[in-house]
């Protein structure tokens, strides 16, 4: 098996999954949505365990956070819990912080991996420019939901909103130190790079989509399992996260067998 | 002699070891010569090493780095030739032990094993790896090593191993490396022993060892007696030889081509002595003795019969299967000039060479 074509092929594949969300009926749109965001979620993080048992240091780190943060993600989605949330307003922002810290640790430690050092001017300039393009995405943004949140949770409420730009921000050195590797000799890992793709677009997606759609940010949550196009975008990054994690697990199996088919003539 | 081929040597190289590929693929390669096939006595490609270390302290350091630098081009166009993802080892220092060791021995085995088990330049197989985001640490042994077996000195010798491996190494993970020979069966060792990683201190005292000693008599008639046994067998890869040869010479073929003359015309002319009481031939009988040693070692077949000043020869393992190229003769000119003033009792120098369809034409003249 090459493990690089079966990567690209299972992404465009898993575009299937994802699309078919905007043509089902409303009704089963959202019930495929309450089964399938947790299922995903649930097989990442259990992939991302696998994966951290491969490495060590930080790396490991990094995937046992990666786990936590997608085990975590399950929460939102279980419907029996929603009465919960409401009851205790308080409970959801603890959830998301915990949550979001996960994520901010994983990438934290994704960063400590990357030779950020490798960067080209343009990958920095890029990396600033996605940095300004996000204040400005929250700064039109954020003000609505500053009035909206309660007075108790506006500023931890608003705030994860900057994270989304921090996380996408030390992130982005992944993604374009392999665009600039592919040029060169592609030593980057491809499936690493498919997986931290898979986490920007699941941090970026409800801003595509209040960008795309005109909706306001304050509006967006009430698009989630109605079959919209953020569920669409939602389920396609966590599908990408997870089959870059199974395709990653495999690699060194699958390379070995593409070596040995070398051999043979295969 | 000319030095118009002195830009050819790395295509050289390549060529070898594309060669090592193809028999790895199990194509079909013909052998680089008809009576003698592809193997000679390991103890020419062993001399050809050693003589140089002991006159040049240069020597190791630039048999290292050719080779280093020959093995980490040769290894990752291979891997890549392979189908082998170039992201497979991406972030090694940052695998657990038992992934790193067990991965690489994967690689290891089937393909640079097997190469140098083919080439019969010993038993390769990976000791340990250790990772770590500031050092990684591996260690590779050979075990019946080509370039020192049946050899007795005071320092690791294995300098061309040394850097091949190294090379590999920093080819597959993508990384420079260090490495240095900790343990090796000239000095006493079970197994020939490579350190990869972080050379440091243990790299500068290894690239220079001082004076080596080794009894090269002793050797020689070890070698002539059969008394040297490896279960691989006394024989190496004339393309293993090649490659010695190659990376001798590659970082100056022209000094190092010049030094390899003066220092074979020494080694004949006290290898012309030793062979007359080893076979037991008088000096008119010498010319035998000669074509007999060459004969015996596998490494080429001398026509002496025209006299001195041509001497024929066929089957030279130096250059057969590559593209002429006399600047990988230099030391067997100058053996040739040594061997042959004491068996004419004369000063024999050597003037120039001329291929004759599959005959090296080697000319020599008296002097006054």
């Amino acid at each position: 098996m090459n493990p690089r074509l079966f990567l690209k092929v299972m992404i465009l594949l898993m575009l299937l999954p994802s699309l078919i969300i905007l043509f089902l009926p409303d009704k089963i749109a959202s019930e495929y949505t309450r089964i399938m965001f947790p299922l995903v979620l649930l097989i990442g993080a259990l992939l991302s365990i696998g994966v951290a048992s491969i490495y060590k240091n930080w790396l490991r780190k990094a995937f046992i956070f990666l786990s936590l943060f997608l085990f975590l993600m399950i929460f939102p989605h279980i419907e029996f819990l929603w009465g919960i949330y409401r009851a205790f307003p308080q409970l959801v922002v603890f959830m998301q912080w915990i949550t979001y810290a996960m994520l901010v640790l994983y990438s934290f430690y994704v960063l400590k991996v990357t030779e950020v050092r490798q960067i080209s001017r343009k990958g920095w300039a890029i990396i600033v420019a996605t940095l300004f393009v996000g204040i400005i995405i929250l700064a039109y943004h954020i003000p609505p939901l500053f009035q909206y949140y309660p007075e108790a949770y506006k500023i931890p409420l608003t705030l994860i909103y900057f994270l989304d730009v921090v996380v996408v921000i030390m992130l982005m050195p992944v993604v374009l130190l392999y665009a600039q590797q592919m040029r060169l000799e592609g030593r980057e890992s491809i499936t690493f790079t498919t997986i931290v793709g898979g986490i920007i677009l699941s941090t970026i997606a409800v801003y595509i989509y209040v960008i795309v759609s005109g909706t306001p940010l304050l509006v967006a949550p009430s698009a989630f399992h109605t079959g919209s196009i953020l569920d669409a975008l939602y389920l396609f990054s966590y599908l990408i996260i997870a089959v870059g994690l199974y395709v990653h697990k495999k690699y060194d199996e699958w390379g070995l067998d593409m070596i040995e088919q070398a051999l043979l003539g295969g | 002699m000319s030095t118009k081929n002195e830009t050819g040597m790395e295509e050289l190289i390549d060529n070898v070891w594309a060669v090592f590929l193809d028999k790895l693929k199990k194509k079909e390669v013909p052998p680089a010569r008809s009576a003698f096939g592809d193997e000679l006595n390991l103890f020419v490609p062993q001399l050809r090493l050693l003589l140089p270390i002991y006159a040049n302290p240069r020597f190791p350091i630039s048999v290292y780095t050719s080779s280093y630098i020959a093995a980490r081009r040769n290894a990752y166009a291979m891997m890549r030739k392979l189908d082998m993802p170039p992201d497979f080892f991406w972030k090694f220092e940052f695998w657990t032990n038992e992934r790193a060791f067990g991965v690489l021995s994967k690689v290891i085995n089937r393909i640079f094993r097997e190469i140098m088990r083919t080439n019969k330049e010993g038993l390769l197989s990976v000791e340990n790896a250790s990772t770590d985001p500031k050092a990684i640490k591996i260690i590779l042994m050979l075990d019946e090593c080509v370039e020192c077996f049946g050899i007795e000195a005071n320092h690791p010798i294995c300098y061309y191993h040394t850097g091949t491996l190294t090379g590999i190494i920093s080819a597959l993970l993508g990384k420079e490396f260090d490495g240095y020979e900790a343990k090796c069966c000239a000095t006493g060792g079970q197994k020939c022993e490579f350190v990869i990683g972080d050379g440091g201190e243990e790299l500068k005292k290894y690239l220079d060892p001082g004076k080596i000693e080794f009894p090269l008599q002793k050797i020689v008639e070890n070698t002539l007696r059969g008394e040297v046994r490896r279960s691989l067998g006394n024989e190496a890869n004339l393309r293993y030889y090649q490659l010695v040869i190659l990376n001798s010479i590659i970082t100056n073929p022209k000094m190092f081509r010049d030094s390899s003359y003066d220092v074979g015309v020494e080694y004949g002319k006290k290898l012309a002595q030793f062979l007359g009481r080893f076979y037991n031939k008088t000096e008119d009988e010498l010319k035998d003795a000669i074509s007999q040693y060459y004969q015996s070692l596998k490494h080429l077949q001398l026509d002496l019969k025209e006299g001195t000043e041509v001497v024929r020869a066929v089957e030279v393992a130096e250059i057969s299967g590559l593209a002429h190229n006399e600047d990988l003769l230099g030391f067997l000119f100058g053996e040739l000039e040594g061997l042959l003033s004491v068996a004419t009792k004369e000063k024999v120098t050597y003037t120039g060479n001329a291929f004759e369809g599959n005959d090296l034409v080697i000319k020599f003249k008296k002097q006054e």
